[in-house]
């Protein structure tokens, strides 16, 4: 995911870079954080399910086969679908309200599930 | 979910009343649109939540903007309903009893103020929750054990204010409480116990205080926004022992309550002992088509054959204990001389020293393994709980499983039991897993619960905790002197909250302003 976070940065700073560098180096540290800010939520939100060997996880693998129910690898999940289970709850995963989950945390959700 | 109204607003008063509320905590933490509707619903509701929909929510993040809702809320006479971090599932979630209730959101408050580890306590905000609190102690190296809930996605404070438990040794919450900051209704803040001694030094060591004792009185009640609570936590032992004992047969239940409980009252078991069937077992390692397609409970060839499968007996029972290795020895071999002559194989205790990793231990760290349970009829899984109190007698327990499991039965719902023994009474949790898309289940449950309520008030059991929709039933049932206690209840309702801004229909609690809403 590192490597795959450093690859995007350096696209957007490549594009943005053609239209005004100090844009970029911005955008570089807000890229870090949310980043940092996505692992941090997902630790306090998400993890006590869907940690290694969680609940959620085991449900998961149950659907996508054994070793595939880490949402921290999947490679499939749209930000829109993110935005809707986390809004709306799926199945036996409970609802997080925006006082829970800010709009802020969840685009840091979106961005470190979609990396 | 659409807006209801708070009973005595009109659509502009409402609108008014949240302008304010947003002036006092900022437009971005107060919630009012469908979808943030849908975030407080009760999840896990026989419908779909719309008699238990809020009209809004409101977030603040200290005692003074608590003490500014208030206000705000009396002069409009708006009700509002406070959650700590709204995860009382089975119970109602953070949805409020009465629809249209603003919920008052303290999960923003999540400071852990102080943890005192040589007396072995600490002091919380309703915001923090149970993996909160254990990361902060194991971030600071603090040798404080704590215990968890089966679900330990809520709030420590909020559970122990609705007298929830588990099964580590300070597993009775409510009993942990030492000392509670609330805001009253009318705005004033006060601290219970020896904490009402503006320089105390005891607030949260000494209980009890001078004079009346409030920390219970804001226990499942309505009374009061509590604002900090002092907590007891266990010292890290030096051992502990663990011991998982299976029994075969379901006629086992009797006895094994009996050999048990003077080991608890005697403190050689100090913790309470939660005897659980192989549905409870089974529903959270598996689910229930891996086993049976068919319709209606689960035949009893097939659940034997799970039980083989997954090597699980009709009852399954914990003890661990913690404390001086010496000591536990000790208490261990007095465990084994009771159970030896009934079991049929030697009893295996699993040792835990200091040192030793902590997930072996039986310490409580949080989890949320028992959510798995939901998943036993697949889909939209939830549940509903129904957990009366008896004496802790083998023959009046084995009684209790027969009729419970009856009562399930005929309505096709696979019995979920289980009884933790105290020292001086067993509680029968009967949780009720269903599907929430099938209406036939859910029609069901409903005349299920009201029978399991039935049965037990018959012969004098009676409820602990429950369901929002279920309050006023349940506070019926405390029926000495035509309900003498619920009418206390009310008057100091009356007194303490002359508006009926806090929690309307908690606990059956109804402000005057609204007593005709208990139908």
């Amino acid at each position: 995911m590192t490597y795959k976070n450093k690859g995007k940065i350096f696209i957007i700073c490549g594009l943005l870079l053609a239209v005004d560098p100090l844009l970029a180096q911005e955008r570089i540290v807000s890229m870090s954080e949310a980043s940092a800010t996505g692992t941090r939520i997902f630790e306090r939100e998400c993890a006590p399910c869907h940690a290694p060997g969680g609940t959620a996880t085991r449900m998961l693998e149950k659907r996508r086969g054994a070793d595939n129910g880490a949402l921290t690898d999947r490679q499939d999940l749209a930000p829109e679908y993110i935005r809707t289970v986390v809004r709306n709850g799926l199945n036996t995963m409970v609802p997080m309200s925006r006082i829970e989950v800010t709009d802020g945390d969840l685009e840091a959700l979106v961005d470190l599930l979609t990396d | 979910m659409k807006l209801t109204l708070p009973p005595r607003l009109s659509e502009s008063q409402f609108k008014s009343a949240l302008n304010e509320f947003s002036q006092i905590v900022g437009a971005q933490w107060v919630l009012n649109s469908d979808e943030d509707r849908d975030g407080y619903l009760d999840y896990f509701s026989l419908d779909s939540g719309e008699s238990h929909a809020p009209s809004a929510t409101i977030a603040p993040v200290n005692v003074s903007q608590i003490q500014e809702i208030l206000k705000v809320a009396n002069a409009y006479k708006l009700p509002l309903w406070p959650v700590s971090r709204g995860k009382n599932f089975g119970y109602g979630a953070a949805a409020p009893v009465m629809p249209g209730t603003v919920v008052l959101d303290l999960s923003r408050m999540n400071q852990v103020l102080d943890v005192d580890e040589k007396n072995g306590y600490c002091l919380l905000e309703p915001g923090v929750g149970f993996f909160d609190l254990y990361h902060y102690l194991q971030a600071n190296n603090i040798k404080l054990w704590m215990s968890v809930p089966g679900n330990s996605l809520g709030s420590v404070a909020g559970n122990a204010l609705e007298r929830g438990a588990g099964p580590q040794l300070y597993g009775v919450h409510t009993a942990q409480i030492c000392g509670l900051e609330v805001v009253l209704p009318d705005g004033q803040l006060v601290r219970t116990g020896t904490g009402a001694m503006s320089n105390s030094k005891t607030w949260n060591l000494s209980p009890y205080g001078y004079g009346p004792h409030w920390d219970q009185m804001f226990c499942q009640s309505n009374y009061g926004v509590v604002t900090k609570m002092g907590f007891w936590l266990m010292p890290e032992p030096e051992a502990t022992l663990s011991l998982d004992i299976s029994l075969p047969d379901e006629e086992d239940l009797g006895w094994a309550v009996d050999r048990l409980h003077p080991l608890r009252l005697r403190k050689v078991i100090e913790q309470n002992v939660g005897i659980r069937n192989y549905i409870a077992i089974a529903s959270a390692m598996s689910q229930r088509d891996q086993w049976y397609q068919g319709e209606g409970v689960l035949p009893d060839d097939v659940a034997a054959g799970m039980r083989r499968e997954l090597d699980i007996g009709w009852w399954t029972f914990n003890i661990t204990l913690y404390g001086y290795e010496e000591v536990i020895r000790a208490n261990a071999r007095l465990i084994e001389q009771a159970l030896t002559p009934k079991i049929s194989s030697e009893p295996q205790w699993r040792l835990w020293q200091r040192g030793d990793p902590i997930e072996r231990s039986g310490a409580g760290i949080p989890h949320t393994r028992s959510m798995h349970r939901l998943n036993w009829w697949g889909g939209r899984g939830a549940h509903l709980g129904f957990s009366p109190t008896l004496p802790p007698d083998g023959e009046k327990v084995q009684a209790q499983y027969q009729r419970a499991r009856s009562r399930f039965e005929q309505y096709g719902i696979d019995y979920y039991g289980s009884f933790a023994l105290s020292h001086r009474s067993i509680t029968n949790v009967n949780q009720i897993l269903f599907n929430r898309d099938d209406k036939q289940m859910t029609d069901n449950i409903d005349l299920l619960f009201r029978d399991l309520v039935a049965d037990a008030s018959e012969l004098g059991y009676s409820e602990y905790r429950t369901h929002l929709s279920y309050m006023n039933l349940v506070a019926e049932t405390f029926d000495y002197n035509d309900n003498v206690l619920w009418r206390l209840n009310e008057k100091l309702k009356d007194t303490l909250d002359p508006n009926g801004i806090l929690a309307p229909g908690k606990q059956g609690i109804w402000p005057a302003a609204y007593r005709d809403e208990r139908q």
